[in-house]
């Protein structure tokens, strides 16, 4: 993924060692991240990493205890970035007792949107959600997806240069999402920065050109899948195998084996056995454990190599503890 | 299963612990009010001197007599003015103002006098009044009844009263011995109905004997003077005679129009709906705060300032529709004479809207959730109903409790409301109440948005 193409222009959002306490807490421990102009960046962290409260000291819902954030080059400033920075919430921040068109012009005109612009924006907002046929029904009636496409049609009628997006695809079907992220790559087309918050790992790797992930009020990693991914576990690979034991007893010599090679043994039935392990250099490596597995006298079934995903490098920055806050 | 159920909406309640305090909070709040107002807050007089004023047309040494004897009474505060020569009509606006509850006249005959007691009492009584706080009324007519009772036994035989003496001793009464057992009969025995509802009562069973004799003859004037019973409608005037003096009872405020008490329920009825709308209404602000759309709000050109004004001159608006239909209906259906006196109904409509969409709003900011403001509304609505009248005439509550009212905004529309349609006022005269709810307005309303605050920027 080539991201060169932002280095050279003032970033969207630059945050410098943000920091923000509730009480005893610490939300915010000297945040520092840059979201490019035109660029998709996933925000990533377990819950309680400080993600929510670094949107919102964006959104200006909180005031950062120290630190500085530019929007486009500038400070944030009280009223300042109202028309370049769209906000689309987690919750359905819509009227359900509106119809969709009404929710649409209420949320235009309170960007300072009126007459003409209003009316074309509406009907491209309505044109953009799919929504076109369903304009003058009540939002209350709309099935999870079609509110979460209004919810976020709402945050960007004013044609914001930013959109902050906290997790747009929660709970709804895989077509709804799939509609979901087109419309958001149509927002990315026309140059909308997206900074985008969301526990869906799938959803991050896929949609977002750089990842940043939070813990603890810190930024722990940030950079492309590909970079993090090295960073975190390197050029090592999850090896499967399949193991045949005939007799239904380990032979002894297999048992060292896998004992040698670190590999965790899981027992599918008296006869099938599965071990794992993460391997260094596999086309070097692999080939020399199937040999020694071979010699032992059993049938390795299956063998399988997967490359590390979102998932592990997620748990290799931020470990598996739970997180309950 | 069944028990599942049970168990599950158990724990639930239970770990509501707002709701579980309400549970058994609310009922002993309202008992407690209730029992206030109507054990010991309703009096069977009226809780402070009531102001009247007399006019002697006549001047005899009868009528300097009957004077004497009202005066010596210590619950009616006579107002000096009377004395000075207040004509009737200046008395008809007093009382028309509320300066005065009552106007006592004593009018000579027009006729030639034809029996021995026209010639000793050439005079009949014409009490002018304001019928809106019976217990008075009741009470300063009841006081010129006694009166008379003991001017006539002290100037008249036992056989020129008519009455048999045998057994009672009434010659032996002292007369003010005797005004006094009326009066204490009427303290004991009456509720609600206060004229001429006079029974026995020991100490002095001889006295109330008397008056029962002296009465007997009487119309139904109970009831037709009890708008609570009948509407007062039609009956400007109630007349009847005690010892041959003819006594009118004239209700200043009551002529002309078809039921005025409606007016004031109407009143009543229509703030506390107003207190329950607003806050009702002013609870979507926390909605919006908790999914978040405040956030969104607030992240547009659209300020706290423009948000809490926007929905306060809304919930005005609203409020202001919901009255006036329902005055609407009121005068369809109950007579209330709506369209003499529209600029004085908007004028209270909105100004009692806009206290109430404040106060609804003061609510919202000051709860953090729908389930918290929906319990603390509700205590605080019914308490300021009950408190401010719009359940119970405050004239029936004790002084402090009618003091205390005065805090509410209940207490303030329907003093205003009454001065529109019950004392037919004009609108120059609604200043303190529309000074006060349009105060209190603003004042909730900026409490409001110092709470709001809070959710601005943390």
């Amino acid at each position: 993924m080539d991201i060169s193409r932002f280095s050279d222009e003032i970033p969207a959002i630059e945050v410098r060692n943000l920091r923000k306490r509730f009480g005893r807490q610490i939300a915010l421990d000297g945040v520092h991240f840059r979201l490019q102009q035109g660029e998709r960046l996933g925000l990533l962290g377990p819950n309680g990493a400080g993600k929510t409260t670094l949107v919102r000291c964006l959104a200006r819902r909180i005031r950062a205890d120290e630190g500085e954030i530019q929007i486009l080059g500038a400070p944030l400033a009280p009223g300042g970035t109202l028309s370049v920075l769209g906000v689309v919430p987690q919750e359905l921040a819509i009227y359900e007792d509106l119809t969709a068109k009404q929710n649409l012009k209420f949320f235009g005109r309170i960007h300072g949107m009126s007459g003409r612009r209003l009316k074309e924006r509406v009907h491209w907002a309505l044109d953009w959600t799919g929504l076109s046929d369903r304009s003058g029904q009540l939002v209350r009636y709309f099935s999870g997806g079609m509110k979460r496409r209004i919810n976020l049609a709402c945050g960007v009628m004013h044609a914001p240069k930013i959109l902050l997006l906290d997790e747009p695809t929660v709970g709804v079907d895989p077509q709804s999402r799939e509609r979901i992220y087109t419309m958001i790559d149509s927002l990315s087309a026309e140059g909308c920065s997206v900074l985008l918050t969301t526990h869906h790992m799938e959803e991050a790797e896929g949609q977002c050109e750089r990842l940043v992930i939070m813990d603890r009020g810190q930024i722990v990693a940030d950079g492309t899948i590909d970079v993090l991914t090295g960073q975190a576990i390197g050029s090592s690979r999850y090896v499967r195998l399949r193991i045949h034991v005939q007799s239904g007893c380990m032979p002894r010599d297999l048992l060292s084996t896998l004992e040698r090679w670190e590999m965790e043994m899981v027992s599918e039935s008296d006869l099938e056995k599965i071990a794992t392990m993460r391997m260094h250099e596999v086309a070097q490596n692999l080939p020399n454990l199937l040999e020694e597995i071979h010699r032992s006298g059993v049938l390795v079934t299956d063998v399988e190599v997967q490359s590390p995903s979102l998932h592990d490098v997620f748990l290799e920055f931020t470990g598996a503890q739970l997180r309950d806050v | 299963m069944i028990w599942n159920i049970f168990a599950l909406s158990f724990r639930q309640w239970i770990n509501r612990p707002w709701e579980v305090v309400l549970t058994f909070f609310l009922p002993i709040v309202f008992f407690s009010i209730f029992a206030l107002i109507f054990g010991r807050g309703i009096r069977s007089q009226p809780s402070q001197s009531v102001p009247v004023s007399l006019i002697d047309e006549v001047k005899d040494l009868q009528s300097q007599e009957l004077i004497q004897l009202l005066k010596n009474d210590p619950q009616l505060r006579f107002d000096t003015l009377g004395e000075g020569g207040m004509s009737g009509e200046q008395a008809k606006s007093r009382i028309q103002r509320g300066d005065l509850t009552a106007c006592i006249v004593i009018r000579p005959f027009s006729h030639s006098l034809n029996s021995d007691r026209e010639k000793l009492f050439p005079w009949s009584i014409r009490i002018l009044a304001d019928q809106s706080d019976q217990l008075a009324v009741g009470y300063v007519e009841s006081t010129v009844r006694a009166s008379l009772t003991r001017l006539a036994m002290s100037k008249l035989s036992p056989e020129e009263t008519g009455i048999s003496s045998t057994g009672l001793g009434v010659n032996q009464v002292d007369p003010p011995q005797a005004a006094q057992g009326v009066h204490q009969a009427e303290e004991d025995e009456v509720l609600l109905a206060p004229a001429a509802k006079l029974t026995p009562n020991p100490p002095d069973q001889r006295m109330n004997r008397v008056s029962q004799e002296l009465l007997s003859d009487l119309p139904q004037v109970e009831n037709e003077l009890d708008p609570l019973k009948n509407g007062s409608a039609g009956k400007p005037v109630v007349e009847e005679q005690v010892l041959g003096i003819q006594v009118q009872v004239q209700n200043v405020l009551d002529a002309g129009k078809a039921n005025p008490v409606v007016s004031m329920y109407a009143a009543g009825i229509a703030v506390m709906f107003l207190l329950f709308n607003a806050t009702a209404g002013s609870g979507v602000l926390i909605d919006e705060r908790a999914n978040q759309t405040l956030d969104r709000l607030l992240g547009s050109h659209l300020s706290m300032d423009q948000l809490l004004l926007g929905k306060w001159f809304y919930m005005a608006f609203l409020g202001t529709m919901q009255v006036t239909v329902m005055f609407i209906w009121a005068s369809r259906v109950f007579g209330v004479n709506l369209v003499e006196h529209l600029d004085g109904f908007f004028m209270m409509t909105v100004a009692t809207s806009l206290a109430a969409s404040g106060f609804g709003l003061f609510l919202a900011t000051l709860c953090q959730s729908r389930a918290q403001l929906n319990g603390i509304s509700t205590v605080v609505v019914l308490t300021m109903s009950a408190l401010g009248g719009s359940m119970v005439p405050r004239y029936l509550m004790n002084e402090s409790l009618q003091h205390a009212g005065l805090l509410t905004f209940n207490a303030w529309a329907i003093d205003g409301y009454d001065k529109i349609f019950w004392r037919e006022l004009p609108v120059n005269t609604l200043g303190p109440q529309l000074a006060v709810l349009t105060l209190s307005g603003v004042i909730f309303l900026s409490i409001a948005r110092l709470l709001a605050i809070r959710w601005e920027s943390k």
